[in-house]
């Protein structure tokens, strides 16, 4: 080999080197999460267009859909692919990363921070549980820039390192165990939360009136469904059991007009939560969240209600 | 912008690869906008100051060069020199002066405070050098302008040096720098070096410093001395790294910027320590100031005279202060003592120990807030308290992953600083195979990203000599 060869090879696998540990090193020491929500590394290691429901949204979707259940009662695989308090604009982004590899049947949001979320960016916890993990790519990029307010501390999230070095105080064996041997929360983005002393009080609220949705939420709501539309995939719009005031079912309703209009399915079971047989002592872990029984249930029903099987 | 900061990669990678790309001839422009940037960048009315500053020093270059008589010569540099030592003082001291005439008058004036503009005394430091080295006939008139702001400007040095001398600068900004990769491979080891000894020591050496430093009554006796000592050792790390990325910077660009250190805590006198800590100022300070004074060529009172003058020009130049005006007095007094009655011990560690020793208490003024400060560091630093030790120890604000790593680090750059002093090192390392220097690479990427302190909840430090 030549000299000049040599060199070249040489200065390449410093540099494909450089990249490996720059992404291992990433992967050692970002933070591992709770396992509350998907792990995003696991949603990569899933076959190429093997997801026939997609579910996006945040835990009010995780906690509530049971991916294991709909593929036991109806054969369609389904992976929720939410973080906590996901804000739409972040689910607009994740919608467009799982197109990369899948081809989903049905696509189901839900709407609680469509509904609820305000302001135009979300705390730092809740950006980082859903970028972190995310393969750097263009569409990465676009999710930080619209995340992240400023752009100076938009840096750390495109290199995890600047933020996570620290923890080299903190390693343990899982952080070895996810950047050297790809190991990865293998729970199709679902967590069976448990019962607690929480008691879901009787809901007799109605309201006919509409409110505005918050404009960021909109306009990524709409992105959402444009992207559905472009792809030829059936959205389907879900309100999981929740308590409601007066404010968020105006909201609600401001949105099932806006799927009226563009014929989406919105599936309501906050005004219909009588539909789900809930045990109002048992079903839910808090005001928001159903426990494993009520994600039972609800998954049931939700397929009942989608005609899946 | 700070080298150590995401900006300053971006604008570097972007000059560098500018400069690489331009015709020869007109690659001293690239470097020049790129200057002017970024010292606009953090203060653009400061980019006027430079101007200004350039303009004087250049206009008296080329009066001094046009003129025949010696006496007028010697009266433009007098000018130039006085009219940019006026502009510092403006610039630099007005608070200080004030402050000093208000106490002594009990006056109360007051004034709108000024930023003081980044690098001013180092810039203003080399526009004074060029007339007089044109006037001594060491350098010859630039006649190019934009060459001439560029020797004033140029971004690796202008914050806080290397203080160049235009004979050595001048001619490498004429020179065509071709493309050498070996430049570049040297030149990035040598800035990442330098990103080490600041993200990972420097910086977390400071945090206990400052915890220190800045509650001063909080603690007594041993956590004093720890933290004196500590501070000796950010200061040179801080500085040093400044320097090292300069270097490096320059280097990549084809330049030989000034040593500024030569291990100088390995020094086995105040004399042989002042040869080898901030080079650049103290040869500046020698060859403009102490030698025009007459050096030790006056006789022996006057000799020490000078040197006391030096020291406190150079203290001022650092601040003005009076915790910099005792550091610089020290530091005159040290010397004259140690001419005065050769106080040299016949063992050259110890000397290295003595001489560690007096610098380290001379820090104590350098870093203290005020003097009141340092004499509380002095006279409670040898007090014991034995109970409150432990828990005065942990306040400085250290883990013991932090201090592992403090250990090893300053340890392995010591080693490294050791084996320069026996033997010149930094040539067998530009010798050393490129295959070798790439893992060197590796090696101080990741333990500068890994152990630094940096990233979110970090407070990030300054460079120390940036404040001057």
């Amino acid at each position: 080999m030549n000299k000049k060869l040599e060199k070249i090879v040489v200065y390449l696998v410093f540099i494909l080197a450089l990249i490996f540990l720059l992404q291992k090193t990433s992967l050692l020491f970002v933070r591992k999460g709770n396992g509350y929500g998907t792990d995003v590394l696991n949603f990569y290691k899933q076959e190429n267009n093997s997801i026939d429901v997609l579910v996006l949204g945040s835990s009010h979707a995780y906690s509530a859909i049971n991916p294991y259940l709909i593929e036991e009662e109806t054969g369609l695989n389904a992976y929720n692919f939410c973080t906590q308090q996901q804000p739409v604009w972040i689910t607009y982004h994740y919608f467009k990363e799982a197109l990369k590899t899948q081809n989903p049947q049905y696509v189901i949001l839900e709407l609680f921070t469509v509904i609820d979320g305000e302001g135009d960016y979300a705390e730092e916890s809740v950006n980082r549980d859903a970028i972190d993990k995310m393969r750097i790519s263009l569409n990465k990029i676009e999710t930080i820039r619209v995340s992240v307010d400023k752009k100076e501390d938009r840096i750390p999230y495109y290199f995890n390192i600047i933020k996570y070095h620290t923890r080299y105080k903190e390693l343990n064996a899982t952080d070895f165990k996810t950047a050297f041997l790809g190991e990865t929360l293998d729970n199709k983005g679902y967590i069976a939360l448990p019962k607690t002393d929480y008691i879901f009080p009787e809901q007799k609220l109605r309201n006919d009136e509409k409110a505005e949705i918050y404009s960021k939420n909109l306009k990524y709501l709409n992105k959402i469904i444009d992207l559905a539309e472009d792809n030829n995939m059936e959205l389907i719009l879900v309100k999981t059991p929740a308590l409601y005031d007066e404010q968020s079912l105006a909201r609600l309703n401001t949105i099932k007009k806006i799927a009226e209009n563009k014929n989406i399915i919105l599936l309501d079971y906050v005004n219909n939560m009588e539909t789900l047989n809930l045990d109002y002592s048992n079903d839910f872990y808090d005001h928001g969240h159903l426990s494993g029984t009520g994600s039972d249930k609800f998954t049931k029903k939700l397929i009942e209600d989608l005609n899946l099987n | 912008m700070v080298f150590n900061s995401f900006p300053f990669l971006i604008f570097f990678t972007i000059v560098l690869f500018l400069y690489y790309i331009i015709p020869l001839k007109y690659r001293y422009l690239v470097l020049l906008s790129a200057s002017y940037f970024f010292y606009g960048y953090s203060n653009l009315r400061h980019v006027l100051l430079l101007l200004s500053v350039t303009l004087i020093s250049f206009v008296s270059g080329k009066a001094i060069s046009a003129s025949q008589s010696k006496k007028h010569q010697k009266n433009i540099v007098i000018l130039s020199a006085s009219l940019l030592i006026f502009l510092l003082l403006c610039f630099k001291y007005q608070s200080f002066v004030i402050s000093n005439v208000n106490y002594i008058f009990k006056a109360n004036i007051t004034i709108e405070k000024i930023i003081v503009p980044l690098g001013i005394s180092f810039f203003i430091l080399q526009a004074i050098s060029y007339p007089i080295d044109i006037y001594r006939g060491d350098v010859k008139e630039e006649k190019n302008f934009l060459r001439f702001a560029l020797f004033v400007s140029f971004f690796p040095q202008i914050l806080s040096g290397p203080i160049s001398k235009s004979k050595e600068m001048l001619p490498q900004f004429k020179k065509h720098h071709k493309y050498e990769s070996n430049n570049i491979l040297d030149g990035l080891l040598i800035v990442l070096y330098g990103l080490f000894k600041k993200v990972v020591i420097a910086d977390l050496l400071a945090v206990g410093v400052d915890n220190v430093f800045n509650n001063l009554l909080d603690f007594v006796g041993i956590p004093l001395i720890v933290a004196v000592f500590l501070y000796s050792l950010q200061i040179y790390f801080d500085f040093s790294s400044y320097s090292n990325i300069a270097y490096g910077c320059g280097k990549m660009l084809g330049f030989e910027l000034n040593k500024n250190f030569d291990v100088p805590y390995f020094a086995d006198s105040i004399k042989n320590f002042w040869s080898r800590w901030h080079i650049s100022l103290s040869t500046w300070f020698r060859d403009y100031l102490y030698f025009p004074l007459g050096g030790n060529r006056k006789g022996m009172t006057r000799s020490y005279l000078n040197l006391i003058i030096v020291f406190l020009v150079s203290a001022l130049w650092h601040g003005g202060a009076w915790t910099y005006i005792v550091w610089g007095g020290l530091h005159a007094l040290y010397q004259i003592t140690e001419r005065q009655f050769e106080f040299h011990f016949k063992n050259k560690f110890l000397n290295i120990l003595k001489t560690y020793l007096l610098i380290s208490f001379a820090w104590i003024f350098f870093r203290a807030r005020t003097i009141n400060d340092a004499l509380y560091v002095i006279t409670n630093m040898f007090k014991i308290d034995f109970i409150g030790i432990r828990s005065q120890l942990k306040s400085i604000g250290w883990d013991k992953f932090d201090l592992i790593i403090l250990a090893l680090s300053v340890l392995i750059v010591f080693t490294l600083d050791f084996l320069n002093y026996k033997k010149e090192m930094s040539s067998k390392i530009t010798n050393l195979n490129y295959k070798f220097k790439l893992l060197i690479y590796l090696i101080l990427i990741f333990t500068t990203l890994i152990f630094g302190h940096y990233g979110p909840g970090f407070d990030k430090a300054d460079f120390i000599y940036l404040g001057y």
